[in-house]
């Protein structure tokens, strides 16, 4: 049998996106399935991600270009999975394709179908409260951005196919399948909101002003219905109250008896971003605990609160009615901490709907031969192995999982790629597109020869500027021997037309006047370059979005700005050289700064796909935290199930070399290439030097030691989780009466994070405990129980069938302890019962949270790597690169980040091995041909080039005279032009972007002004 | 993308259905085609438009143009003549009803082929061929007429085609309908029709087609879309046409050669070579409703308006309304198509219009009496 190079990926979301594109990195043909007509997913129908407030868009829309310019990566949108079969290595996959009624090849966005299409319709994408047109993309970046007919809404009136300019309608299209022949499939299919109109009690569709999540976040975005304006639906005026009401179909056991889990989190981003739309918007959230568990969560809830002055009730509602007058809503509710019923009257209510899985689900997973739980969402074959199926060769990441966030959703793609990859490593390569490069032709000692094209772009730059004008203005300028027009310079007619005209006029240099270079620059250089041209002789002025877009109302001066814009492109033209990009090798091997759990997977992972490993411990045995732990997850497993084979695995695999009783004690160089430098901590063994591709931090976390709280370390009877874990262990623990109290050291003004994993904990302990001895009474005293996803129902379990009692306090007034004889009182106000009570027991348990590990300043040093506020390592984004520095060859997994449960450690950990495979994977790395160079001649050696790099591409290196000169590394440059513009000397030149060729633009500025 | 798109906010359309209730159900339908024109869920038979799919405002559509791509249009629904006028001509009527205009001629085909066949001076005919010879137009829409008499919508490519659909036709037939959903792939047609049908078509250009006209104007082939009205003081009802004629004239339908209305008289020449007239009123009851209440006799929306009335008998009457009238009519007369004699303002048009004063009063009472839907055009 023969096994497959290629992977297809279903769902086209962030989780599959990122999956593909880490699959097409690593040297793996991509087909990525998506039904719906643009890739992105939900992630794209958000206003604004939290913590950072970035726009979702702006976040995602570089990850979705990334897609779209893949040549590797087939987009197959609008298409479904209909059959598969076959085995692991080689499955035969077949897709149904949907009819758009538009040519892909022929279509190129210019959007004119949608403005003649007579027939308005509501945006799915918008969850109806959009109109769009029949003939329509779905969102201004989707990708591809075809335009597609749903012709449900479609009168055929045609008057879409008299407009395309590019004859790209297609009435007669039908259903297409194809079959698709892949070594592996990664399901990513995510998830849907419940309708909330399925929860009665709410209104929803009942009461106008009740409106979904997701509903709320188109009307919060900029290029949603209201643009971005927070309006009533049912007058169209400003919403001046607000209320969000959480658990809607969640933890609800008639409808998802679930968490969430990320509700509670994007409920306090929307108070959030809509306050800071309109401060005068009073806020308020609604929720039954407060899930804020993640990194940076708990600092973002107290900054709604202190800083935004967001209202949360804590309080479970039991209707919504609609005022008959106002049509306002109005919130019945029970106040759960003042005990007693309420009311709240609103403008808007949005709801917090449930996450399901897609409706496609079910009959993937019968398609495909894998499980599904009991609520409909993928289900792994164990904790340990989050990516895993039934099936081998087939793997599941993301929110098809269960609910979870985008960064997690994000690291797990990466997870189930390095499963594929890892399948499939010995056919890596052999499926992707190599293309050669046409020769080039020597233009040394011409004459400059100048083309230039000027784009009507349909109407978009024609309906405002006089091209015709513009033509006739460049063709008068210096060495311009060719200037025309062309209606669309995107169109592949035009490419040809293009490379004609290169031809036919000994071309040197071409000048394109269009749109923005972001998004088609690379076409067109590549048009030069077939046309035998270096392609650096190609400069793009955009006369759209810098024009005709922005001037659209004044022809005659976005004319003549137009006409300025090319004779400065035309300028700058006849000073470009050919540049060629530059090559860096890759060392082929990795770095793993702790042997723990997540240090170990990933090395696996890695070394599995034929990369070279170096592990590096501290301590005298690899297996970290795990090694004191009685019980791993929520199904009480033994940790030697899952740490034994693993141990096993590392010892037996050729690539993995082990540094035990080790640090790191220096690093130098950069992506691709480091020194790393090793200490043997007892020194028996002299210091070791190693090089490597990458490095990846897994260095952990540990357990905060509460001294001096609730009588820990003065009570032998007073116990953190580990200290109760470590005494399992031993089989040294009994006791009849025990109260556990959260969230000690956590979410306080000192360390105001949630700690993620200690509820969890608490609550599997407690179970433990239950189960060896029945009658004892357990008491966990919590503020809110973090639960999140599917964890809720053993939070369900451990009240209903273990008896479990829990008991709210708040930390206004949190529980005091005190030790009478061999017994200790805790005193504690119930928020419930709205009384103080006492308890005595014999054993105080206290979850404490996860602090840094007691080296990272150290290694925060060495490597030169941020932490965040809360002393962990910081990723390179919160949201879409949760796995790496900002500074390139540099990884982080697992607790080292922030604390996180021992899944989602192996997931992390699977994950960035993949991002670390694809650096590795590629041998050579073609570095950017924009990057800035140094004239030693000029150099005096200031450094203060050195200073300003925000990359640190830049050495101070003694040359053969002893003479300091800026070197810049070409690998790690990303050209932005500081060190070109703070050189007192200009000797450093920012190619592409040369002093000489701005100084031509300016002086063609300033003779025409 | 404006603030409008915001689902709740937006006033839905009505659809076909309010167009069924007050015009096709209300008895006031001329099958003129122009709701169907662009959506090909509607289809004009015998008794007006049919959905023959769902409406989109039932599939759940917000809009369909403005209250519907059919109702947007409809020439028969009350709409402002001043208004269209500003619109098509930019400025408005000093006369009722001949409507805005260059000039009045007379006009007479050169060609004998057409004078042979034609009522009066064949000038539609002759007008058609100078524009399709001299290539103004890709095609034209006009009448046919199948074997039972019935007019038919046809497309005229050449000479031929154009020769094969020559002669007055009186039923009306849904020509913007052809029109309408040929527009995707031609750019410069010419539309022969009815008042109603100019009006429905123009309106067209106003609402459902003016963006896509607006985009185009500037490109390299923009729309050029001529119209040519036809004089029309009413239409009889096809499916009672064949049963009049019998009874009055008894005469089969498949014996007739020639059927011409002149001068208030029915003129019918069959195959035996014979000619029979009676009088027009003697078809009083089959006259369709919705042509009594009609206030456009001349088509006057239209570049070119052609009529028998006003002029010698091998004379066709003609109104230029437009530049693109004007030019034409110079074309064909330069190239020679026609001959050509100027008129000064012939006041019988007037006259012979007012004569239906009387029954549309009642056809308008009747509809009041029934609480249908009453049509205002001012």
């Amino acid at each position: 049998m023969d096994k497959r190079g290629s992977v297809v990926v279903i769902g086209a979301g962030i989780a599959g996106m990122q999956a593909s594109l880490d699959l097409a990195e690593s040297g793996y043909k991509v087909y990525l399935v998506e039904k719906e007509q643009s890739i992105g997913g939900n992630m794209v129908k958000l206003d604004k991600t939290f913590p950072t407030g970035d726009c979702a868009m702006c976040t995602i829309s570089p990850k979705m270009v990334a897609v779209s310019s893949n040549p590797d990566i087939e987009k197959l949108t609008m298409s479904e999975v209909v059959n598969v079969e076959g085995d692991p290595g080689n499955f035969t996959i077949t897709i149904r394709r949907k009819p758009k009624f538009v040519i892909d090849d022929k279509c190129n966005g210019c959007g004119e179908c949608a403005e003649v299409c007579p027939s308005l319709v509501p945006s799915e994408f918008d969850f109806g409260i959009r109109a769009k047109k029949a003939i329509d993309i779905p969102f201004p970046q989707a990708v591809p951005l075809i335009y597609a007919i749903d012709r449900r809404y479609c009168i055929d009136c045609k008057l879409c196919d008299a407009v395309c300019g590019k004859d790209a309608i297609n009435f007669n299209q039908e259903d297409e399948e194809l079959k698709l022949n892949v070594g592996a499939i990664i399901v990513s299919t995510g998830y849907e909101l419940l309708d909330p109109s399925g929860v009665e009690e709410y209104g929803y569709g009942k009461i106008k002003n009740v409106v979904s999540n997701l509903q709320f976040e188109r009307i919060l975005s900029p290029s949603g219905p209201t643009l971005g304006h927070v309006r009533k639906p049912n007058d169209g005026k400003s919403v001046k109250k607000i209320a969000f009401i959480q658990c809607v179909g969640s933890r609800d056991v008639r409808h998802n008896p679930y968490c969430s889990q990320i509700c509670c989190m994007a409920s306090t981003k929307e108070a959030v971003v809509a306050k800071e739309h309109d401060s005068e918007i009073d806020a308020t959230v609604l929720y039954m605990d407060l899930r804020s568990f993640g990194k940076g969560f708990q600092e973002y809830v107290n900054k709604a609160k202190d800083e935004f002055g967001v209202h949360y009730i804590r309080g479970r509602v039991a209707y919504i009615s609609e005022n008959p007058i106002t049509n306002n809503p109005i919130i019945h509710y029970e106040n759960t901490e003042k005990g007693k019923p309420e009311t709240l009257e609103v403008d808007l209510v949005v709801l917090a709907s449930a996450l399901k899985p897609s409706s496609t689900a079910t009959k993937l997973s019968n398609m495909l031969g894998i499980e599904i739980n009991n609520h409909g969402f993928f289900k792994e074959i164990s904790p340990d192995k989050p990516f895993e199926t039934l099936k081998p060769g087939i793997y599941i990441n993301g929110t098809c999982r269960g609910p979870k966030d985008i960064p997690d959703s994000v690291s797990e793609s990466s997870g189930a790629a390095a499963k594929a990859e890892v399948l499939l490593s010995d056919v890596r390569k052999s499926e992707i597109i190599n293309e050669e490069k046409p020769p080039q032709r020597d233009i040394t000692g011409e004459e400059n020869r100048i083309g230039v094209f000027v784009c009507h772009c349909g109407l978009n730059i024609a309906g405002v500027i006089k091209v015709p004008d513009v033509v006739k203005s460049a063709g008068e300028q210096e060495n311009v021997v060719f200037s025309t027009n062309t209606i669309y310079a995107c169109s592949q007619e035009n490419q040809e037309d293009i490379k004609k005209a290169i031809k036919d006029n000994k071309l040197n240099r071409v000048v394109l006047a269009a749109c923005t270079p972001r998004n088609l620059e690379p076409l067109f250089r590549k048009t030069v370059e077939e046309a035998g041209l270096n392609p650096y002789l190609f400069e793009m002025t955009n006369i759209r979005e810098h024009s005709s877009w922005v001037h659209s109302k004044e022809p005659e001066k976005a004319t003549s700005k137009a006409k300025e814009l090319v004779n400065m492109g035309i300028a700058k033209a006849g000073h470009l050289s050919p540049e060629e990009k530059g090559k860096a090798s890759i060392d082929g091997s990795a770095l793993v700064i702790g042997g723990g759990i997540a240090g170990m997977t990933s090395a696996l992972e890695i070394a599995r796909q034929g990369f070279k490993v170096d592990i590096i411990e501290k301590s005298s045995k690899l297996g970290g935290a795990i090694n004191e732990a009685h019980t791993l997850f929520m199904d009480e497993s033994e940790p030697t199930e899952i740490l034994t084979p693993i141990l096993n695995k590392v010892k037996s695999q050729g690539n993995i070399t082990v540094h035990l009783n080790s640090k790191v004690s220096n690093v130098e160089g950069y992506t691709g290439n480091f020194k790393i430098k090793i200490k043997e901590l007892n020194g028996s063994i002299n210091d070791q030097e190693l090089k490597s591709g990458a490095i990846l931090l897994a260095t952990g976390s540990r357990e905060l030691k509460p001294e001096g709280s609730y009588l820990y370390g003065k009570n032998t009877n007073v116990l953190t989780q580990r200290d109760l874990e470590k005494a399992l262990v031993n089989d040294d623990f009994s006791c009849d009466n025990m109260a556990i109290i959260q969230c000690v050291g956590a979410r306080n003004d000192e360390r105001p994070y949630c700690s993620r994993t200690c509820c969890l904990d608490a609550i599997k302990n407690a179970i433990v405990l239950k189960k060896k001895n029945p009658k004892l009474n357990i008491y966990i005293l919590y503020r809110d129980i973090m639960t999140f996803g599917l964890y809720e129902e053993y939070y369900r379990e451990s009240q209903e069938k273990y008896g479990i009692k829990y008991i709210r306090y708040t930390p206004a007034n949190p529980p005091t302890v005190n030790s009478i004889e061999d017994k200790l009182s805790v005193n504690v106000h119930d928020t419930h019962l709205g009384q103080e009570i006492e308890i005595e027991v014999d054993k105080l348990l206290l979850s404490t949270p996860q602090i840094p590990s007691e080296d990272i300043d150290e290694l925060q040093k060495v490597l030169r790597v941020p932490t965040s506020p809360d002393g962990f390592f910081m990723e390179a984004h919160p949201k879409l690169r949760p796995l790496r520095f900002t500074l390139g060859g540099l990884y982080l997994a697992g607790n080292c980040q922030s604390p996180k449960e021992v899944s989602q450690v192996i997931a992390q950990a699977t994950g960035v091995a993949s991002r670390i495979t694809a650096l590795l994977s590629q041998e050579m790395m073609e570095t950017e041909a924009n990057t800035a160079v140094v004239d030693p001649n000029s150099c005096i050696g200031c450094g203060r080039c050195m200073d300003v790099c925000n990359f640190r591409a830049i050495s101070l290196e003694a040359n053969h005279n002893n003479d300091l000169k800026s070197v810049i590394n070409s690998a790690v440059c990303k050209g932005c032009g500081a060190c070109s513009s703070v050189c007192p000397n200009a000797a450093i030149t920012a190619r592409l972007f040369t002093n000489t060729q701005i100084y031509a633009m300016i002086d063609e500025l300033l003779e025409e002004a | 993308m404006g603030a409008d798109t915001f689902v709740p906010q937006i006033i839905r359309s009505e659809g076909f259905e309010k167009l069924k209730e007050q015009i096709v159900d209300n008895g006031l339908c001329s099958r003129c085609g122009t709701c169907a024109a662009f959506c090909e869920r509607l289809e004009i038979d015998e008794d007006g438009p049919k959905l023959i799919k769902e409406c989109v405002m039932n599939e759940g559509a917000i809009k369909c143009g403005e209250m519907g791509t059919c109702y947007d249009n409809c020439p028969i629904l009350s709409f402002s003549p001043t208004d269209l006028d500003k619109k098509v001509f930019g400025e408005i009527r000093v006369d009722k009803v001949l409507g805005t205009f260059k000039k009045i001629v007379a006009v007479k085909s050169k060609t004998s082929e057409i004078l042979h066949k034609s009522q009066d001076g064949g000038a539609v005919t002759a007008f058609l061929l100078c524009a399709l010879e001299e290539k103004l137009i890709e095609c034209a829409i006009v009448a046919s007429r199948d074997e039972n008499w019935k007019a038919v919508p046809a497309v005229a490519y050449d000479k031929k085609s154009l020769f094969d659909s020559m002669g007055t036709k009186y039923s009306a037939i849904p020509s913007v309908t052809t029109i309408g959903r040929m527009i995707y792939k031609h750019r410069t047609l010419a539309l022969v029709g009815t008042g109603c049908q100019i009006a429905g078509f123009k309106q067209s250009e106003q609402s459902t087609l003016k963006v896509l006209l607006d985009k185009k104007k500037e490109s390299k082939n923009p729309f050029n879309i001529l119209t040519i009205g036809l004089f029309c003081y009413e239409n009889f009802k096809y499916s009672k046409y064949e049963e009049k004629v019998k009874d009055t004239f008894g005469i089969n339908l498949e014996d007739i050669v020639k059927n011409d209305i002149i001068k208030g008289k029915v003129i019918i020449n069959t195959k035996d070579g014979k000619e029979h007239t009676k009088p027009v009123q003697m078809f009083n009851d089959i006259v369709e409703d919705c042509c009594a209440i009609c206030e456009d006799f001349t088509a006057s929306f239209a570049d070119i308006s052609v009529g028998s009335i006003a002029s010698h008998d091998d004379y066709s009457t003609v109104i230029i309304r437009s530049d693109k009238g004007l030019e034409l009519l110079d074309k064909a007369i330069k190239k020679g198509y026609v001959e050509m004699i100027e008129k000064t303002m012939p006041k019988i048009i007037n006259k012979v219009e007012s004569s239906k004063d009387k029954k549309r009063d009642s056809v308008r009472k009747k509809i009041e009496k029934e609480g249908g839907y009453l049509p205002t055009y001012s």
